[in-house]
């Protein structure tokens, strides 16, 4: 995140440079946590792509309240960037959709069970919009799978998705595996992007299924003994069908006295910029920025 | 019923195959003759996927097509003559990166998002095997699969750990190439099997070797994401398409990768595919701009080019010594060849067939200066004492005539301008003495001697630049972005002054048609303006009916093919390039060392165009290529998402067309026009003049719309299609009331006053909650603030005026999911009497927004779409509104008195879709409310009785839907519809 002029009136922005957050994003974990409450009574919890760590910092501060015994307390965050280390957060660098991940992340909590598991995963937006929106499903089925595994029977699991042309398939999957699913909206989300987080209430699995890790499956193979209405890898390839979809509730977050992130609102921009909590991380296209600074990248030749 | 029409948007897939390129468009393949781009046959292939891939089989004909997790089998044959073949649709339960044929093809591979290979048979679609790597599962970004006569090799692109090569058979690992940052967006082996080359995220090239995993080669160059790669010319050269929006040939030679060309091909950074004909060395790409671009890779610069210094003509040229500090002072270009002269006063010829320099004759009264200008036979050169010397050639280049001619009328000469008809030519010449005139030599083609002379007295800040006659008129373009018309038969007349909105120098004027009374100039400013101005030479009255930039550069000319496209040229950086303004896209460029240089466009478009330039004292010639393929099969729409379209509804341009707008993402609007029959769109301008995306655009009446952006943009735009072509001018533009560049204005509304003006009242809404009410007077072109005031700190989406009897109502929805309206009869300074809005003279002030009267939640989340409902006999009005809680809802407003109102929710859907609802429009008389959500749905509601019901939905290929704007075709009671978001569908309501 850069310290572009938009930033410096978007007043998310600032009350989280004010607050000591990494992103703007902190805010989003907190008004869904205001409306659903998914964080009272979470004690061993995943946080998956989770760089720079705004909701890592949000769940720190909650789980890890000064004064009490934190003995039995965990945060796991993982993302395929790399991290600066928050108190009280183990971070990992990993491929979430990679089954070897899914494991450490499993082994890291010693047989014992989470609470609540959030991914606010986003792919490399390539402008495909089918592919950005699969692969963005693909890390929120990466995401499921971890929770079959790790989550307790009661559970919840929250995770960005973007409503686009097939969010209504998923809706209908994730309806096979918790008791409630709900499609929400904080107001620090912009209204003009597509982003919403889908908050599942109540992990309850199929009584017949038995959850297995291994790291030569996918996730799609991992959920084929799961009747969750997703297509079987059968050994015939089925004729086109409409697959099931469903519906999920809309509900935005936040209350209308939050601040609308679609509005401008106009602050004091003369005060100095804060800088960014979290200095950016190397792109990988640093060398090509650095070539054409050079103006090794004209288009004479 | 909705039928569709026709569909333009994202293109994926693109393959040549013998004399045809087959074009995936969303779900369909097209399949073009590219030889004279026409469209063949269109076939739809999957429901809903759009093609992402294709791959040929010629031995038996068979296509696999794919993308996302469908995929077919089809026959070529089918491809061109049926309309669907969408009973042959196959499932996958994984995303299918690559699909290829086998060696024998007796199978099919699919390598899907899991690294893993489907084997299958194509008769019966069983899955015979799954192949895969221990280990290797994580989601991938691109893959490919090489079959070679021996073994099958698949090269997976991963997000982390670079590319993994493995052989399909043994399922064993060959190499894992790691050298890129970031995740893998291409890879491809060579056709030979030895390479293998790839992009990633960090925006380089790689060549590997395949069979020692070592990088080879790494080469830089495009400045932002790679999204394709092909390997041609037996695998020496590469092509690449970009994210920057070229398109780059590479050459790879002795282990290296260096660049070639560089084409310019794309509006869109999103260019997925790409595909060579090897014989013809053609290209053709495809991008989310949905333009299918043809692009002629042969080298175009060398065949033609001339490339000589003064220095080096001396040595091929008897009779001519070449000077130390001598230079070209000027030129000009014959069917013959070239004539030259140097600033020694040195006349020099070039004759092409022969190829040989000539030494014609050295006339020392051109030391240091002249000024060269010529026709088909005859070059003119003046020097800057009032001398004139002509020479006449016969066609092959002999010298007929040498010819003095004494400019006797001035006491110096500084500039020389000449325009060439058919049956005359024109010299204008000026003096940089102001009492002297400003003469005009008029000849007959072949003669050296004028046949009239005019003069006329110089315009005090006349600097001339260019010149145009027409219709005894003479034109004189000129610096500070101002041309003089002289009247041919008055010379002592002052001239008429235009002044037009630019900075720099008039570069061209060139006459175009006239209808009724009106001439049509179209001219161009070097500072990258162009205009067409429509003269009324009787009245002296000119009008700027037309205005646009082009996005960089300095401009020098234009001219309109014979399809009717128009085409602008002059430097970019340090290119010369010549650019289809209509389609948006270059067709030559020459790097020429950049603008401000001695050079001349000569020729037409129709036969030849030679371009002359000057670079470091060298003289290079090179004669423009015509195309021999269309420049694109398909020329497509915005780049990016369409966040807005309306059409002109009362009035049909030229025959089943009609006009209409769209506004996008991409900063620029778009007037276009669409048959209502056939669904064929073409596009006419894209103008440039916001600087940020736009939030929406409207026609108000027949001949002017106004769109709208961020930093408070709001222009007024003036639509004039007396001429061939219709024509689109700025006409006003609100002024900001602050220096915010986020401060959006959302929406507008406008309510015309009544009787035969065009004056009206507009309504804005802004992102920081405020609402403002101008005047828009027309005699004046001038907007004044009427009512100003805030809502709260929400940003406000949608406003409506609705004039409600005698009342006037001002109704917005904001983010808050609340329906609000005002009661503003008091605070206009207009009488408003049975729904109609009267001026009565009163006196235009601005006044506060008072408190809202009426406030309703019927939204949980922000409305992004309202349509109003009016009923005029009663006292009540309906509100259709989408929101982003995925909702369509119906509100009833009626009267209490005059000042209050009461609100109620007739009904509401809150699973209209299962995503946002982006813009609702009544249909058929308002019986019917259409919605399109980004869900991809469109549904049309039946609303007859205050309650939705569902009674259509139609699935739409376009992404990121957005917008919509219906037009009812008044014979034929049919409605056509247009649906906007990344591409354009067209529908039909019958
Ligand atoms: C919007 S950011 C998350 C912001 C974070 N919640 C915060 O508050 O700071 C999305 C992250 O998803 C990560 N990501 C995308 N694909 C991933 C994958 N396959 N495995 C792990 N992380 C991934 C990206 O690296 C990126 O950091």
């Amino acid at each position: 995140m850069g310290k572009s002029s938009k930033d410096k009136r978007d007043l998310y922005y600032r009350k989280a440079k004010e607050q000591g957050y990494r992103a703007r994003s902190a805010f989003k974990l907190l008004q869904l946590d205001d409306d659903f409450h998914f964080l009272q009574q979470a004690v061993r919890v995943v946080d998956l792509c989770a760089a720079p760590g705004s909701w890592s910092q949000v769940l720190s501060r909650r789980l890890f309240p000064q004064s009490s015994d934190n003995s039995d307390r965990k945060i796991v965050a993982v993302d395929l960037q790399p991290m600066s280390p928050i108190d009280n957060v183990i971070t990992l660098q990993a491929d979430i959709t990679h089954p070897k991940t899914l494991q450490t992340i499993t082994e890291l909590f010693e047989g014992k069970k989470a609470d609540f598991i959030c991914s606010d995963g986003a792919p490399d937006v390539t402008g495909l919009h089918d592919l950005d929106e699969y692969v963005q499903q693909q890390l929120i089925l990466s995401a499921l799978q971890l929770s079959t595994c790790l989550l307790r029977k009661g559970g919840n699991f929250v995770a960005k998705i973007f409503r686009g042309r097939d969010i209504d398939m998923l809706y209908s999957q994730l309806g096979y595996l918790f008791e409630k699913v709900i499609c929400a909206k904080p107001r620090s989300s912009r209204g003009t992007s597509l982003e919403s987080f889908i908050v599942c209430l109540g992990y309850n699995p199929p009584a017949n299924w038995e959850p297995k890790l291994d790291v030569n499956s996918s996730v799609e193979d991992f959920f084929q003994g799961c009747d969750i209405g997703k297509l079987r890898l059968e050994d015939k390839c089925p004729n086109y069908h409409e697959e099931p979809r469903s519906i999920a509730t809309f509900i935005a977050c936040g209350g209308l006295s939050s601040f609308d992130s679609d509005a401008t609102y106009h602050v004091d921009t003369s005060t100095p910029a804060l800088d960014p909590v979290q200095s950016p991380t190397n792109p990988p296209y640093k060398k090509a920025l650095e070539l054409k600074r050079r103006g090794k990248m004209t288009r004479a030749i | 019923m909705l039928q569709k029409l026709n569909h333009v948007g994202p293109s994926l897939a693109v393959k040549f195959y013998e004399k045809w390129c087959l074009c995936s468009q969303g779900p369909f393949i097209e399949v073009f003759d590219y030889s004279n781009g026409s469209s063949i046959n269109r076939c739809h292939i999957f429901h809903r996927n759009k093609v992402h891939g294709i791959s040929i089989d010629k031995t038996s004909g068979n296509v696999l097509v794919y993308g996302s997790r469908s995929f077919s089998i089809v026959n070529i044959n089918d491809l061109f003559s049926k309309s669907e073949v969408l009973d042959q649709e196959k499932m996958t339960g994984e995303w299918i990166m690559s699909g290829e044929f086998s060696f024998n093809k007796e199978e099919i591979y699919l390598l899907t998002s899991y690294n893993r290979v489907l084997i299958i048979d194509p008769d019966n679609f069983t899955v015979k095997s799954t192949h895969f790597v221990e280990g290797e599962r994580s989601i991938l970004y691109s893959g490919s699969i090489k079959v070679l006569r021996h073994k099958v090799l698949v090269n997976a692109g991963t997000i982390m750990n670079g590319i993994i090569v493995w052989e399909l058979d043994s399922k064993k690992k060959i190499h894992t190439l790691r050298g890129h940052e970031g995740s893998i967006f291409y890879v491809t082996t060579s056709n030979n099997g030895k390479l293998l080359a790839s992009c990633s995220d960090d925006r380089s090239i790689i060549i590997w070797d395949m069979v020692s995993g070592k990088l080879l080669s790494r080469a830089w160059g495009h400045t932002a994401r790679i999204w394709n790669l092909k390997f041609f010319n037996d695998d020496t050269q590469l092509i690449s398409v970009s994210e920057d929006c070229t398109c780059r040939v590479w050459n790879y030679k002795n282990d290296e990768l260096t660049i070639k060309d560089i084409f310019e091909s794309h509006l869109t950074k999103n260019v997925w595919g790409v595909d060579v004909e090897e014989t013809n060395l053609i290209a053709i790409s495809g991008g989310n701009d949905g333009r299918l671009k043809v692009t002629e890779l042969v080298p175009h610069n060398r065949s033609c080019n001339i490339e000589l210094s003064l220095e080096s003509i001396s040595e091929q040229c008897d009779g001519f010594i070449h000077k130390a500090n001598e230079i070209v002072k000027g030129f000009h270009w014959f069917d013959f060849g070239l004539v030259l002269i140097t600033s020694e006063g040195n006349i020099l010829e070039y004759l092409q067939n022969i190829e040989e320099w000539k030494f014609l004759d050295y006339d020392d009264r051109f030391f240091s200066f002249s000024i060269t200008q010529g026709n088909e036979n005859t070059i003119f050169f003046m020097n800057n004492k009032c001398l004139l010397t002509s020479f006449k050639f016969d066609k092959f280049g002999s010298v007929l005539q040498k010819v003095d001619y004494e400019l006797e009328l001035l006491t110096k000469t500084v500039n020389c301008l000449s325009v060439r008809h058919t049956a005359h030519f024109y010299l204008i010449i000026e003096s940089p003495n102001p009492r002297d005139p400003l003469l005009m030599l008029k000849f007959n083609h072949g003669s050296c001697a004028p046949t009239e002379r005019y003069t006329f007295s110089k315009p005090e800040n006349m600097i001339s630049s260019c010149a145009e006659v027409h219709n005894n008129r003479l034109l004189v373009g000129a610096r500070f972005s101002l041309a003089f018309i002289f009247d041919l038969a008055s010379e002592t007349k002052p001239p008429i002054v235009v002044k037009t909105q630019a900075a720099d120098a008039i570069t061209s004027i060139n006459y175009l048609e006239t209808t009724e009374n009106d001439a049509l100039f179209s001219m161009t400013n070097r500072d990258g303006t162009y205009f067409f101005v429509a003269v009324d030479f009787r009245s002296s009255v000119y009008k700027t009916i037309h205005a646009n930039k082009i996005s960089r550069g300095f401009l020098e000319g234009s001219f309109y093919d014979s399809n009717d496209d128009f085409f602008v040229y002059g430097f970019k950086s340090n290119l010369f390039h010549i650019y289809n303004e209509s389609q948006q896209y270059e067709v030559f460029s020459q790097p020429c060392g950049g603008a401000h240089r001695q050079w001349k466009l000569f020729g037409s478009q129709e036969q030849q165009q030679v371009l002359c330039f000057v670079k470091n004292s060298t003289l290079n010639i090179t004669k423009i290529p015509k195309g021999k393929y269309p420049g694109a099969l398909k020329n497509g729409t915005h780049g990016r998402e369409i966040r807005d379209i309306s059409f002109r509804k009362r009035s049909n341009y030229c025959k089943e067309n009609l006009l209409f707008i769209t506004g996008s993402e991409d900063t620029t609007v778009k007037l276009s026009s669409i048959n209502s029959e056939t669904g064929a769109i073409q596009n006419f301008w894209t103008l440039k003049s916001h600087v940020s995306g736009l939030q929406r655009c409207k026609f108000i009446c027949d001949n002017f719309f106004i769109t709208c952006s961020a930093r408070e943009e709001l222009f007024l735009w003036e639509l004039n299609d007396q001429f061939s072509h219709p024509y689109v001018n700025l006409k006003q533009k609100l002024i900001p009331s602050m220096n915010n560049p986020d401060l959006r204005i959302m929406d507008f509304d406008v309510l015309f006053l009544n009787g035969d003006t065009c004056d009206f009242i507009m309504a804005t809404v802004y992102s920081d909650s405020s609402v403002k009410v101008w005047h828009y007077f027309n005699e004046q072109n001038s907007f004044t603030l009427i009512i100003d005031g805030r809502y709260e700190t929400c940003c406000i989406w949608n406003v409506a005026f609705i004039p409600l009897q005698n009342c006037l109502k001002l109704l917005i929805a904001p983010t808050d999911g609340h329906l609000i309206t005002w009661d503003i009869t008091n605070s206009v300074p207009f009488e408003i009497r049975n729904n109609e809005l009267f001026d009565r003279g009163l006196k235009l002030e601005t006044k506060q927004l008072q408190n809202w009267s009426e406030k309703i939640l019927v939204h949980t989340a922000g409305i992004k779409s309202l349509d109003v409902k009016l009923d005029k006999s009663s006292d009540s009005f309906k509100v259709y509104s989408g929101g982003d809680d995925n909702a369509v809802a119906i509100t009833k407003f009626t009267n209490n008195d005059n000042y209050t109102m009461k609100a109620e929710i007739l009904d509401h859907d809150s699973y209209a879709a299962s995503s946002t609802v982006t813009s609702v429009n009544l249909l058929d008389n308002d019986t019917k409310l259409l919605a399109t959500s980004v869900d991809q749905v469109i549904r049309i509601r039946d609303i007859t009785n205050d309650k939705l019901k569902i009674t259509e939905s139609k699935y739409t290929t376009v992404a990121d839907t957005g917008s919509s704007d219906i037009v009812t075709l008044p014979n034929v009671q049919k409605t056509l519809i247009l649906i906007g978001g990344l591409g354009l569908s067209c529908w039909r309501d019958e």
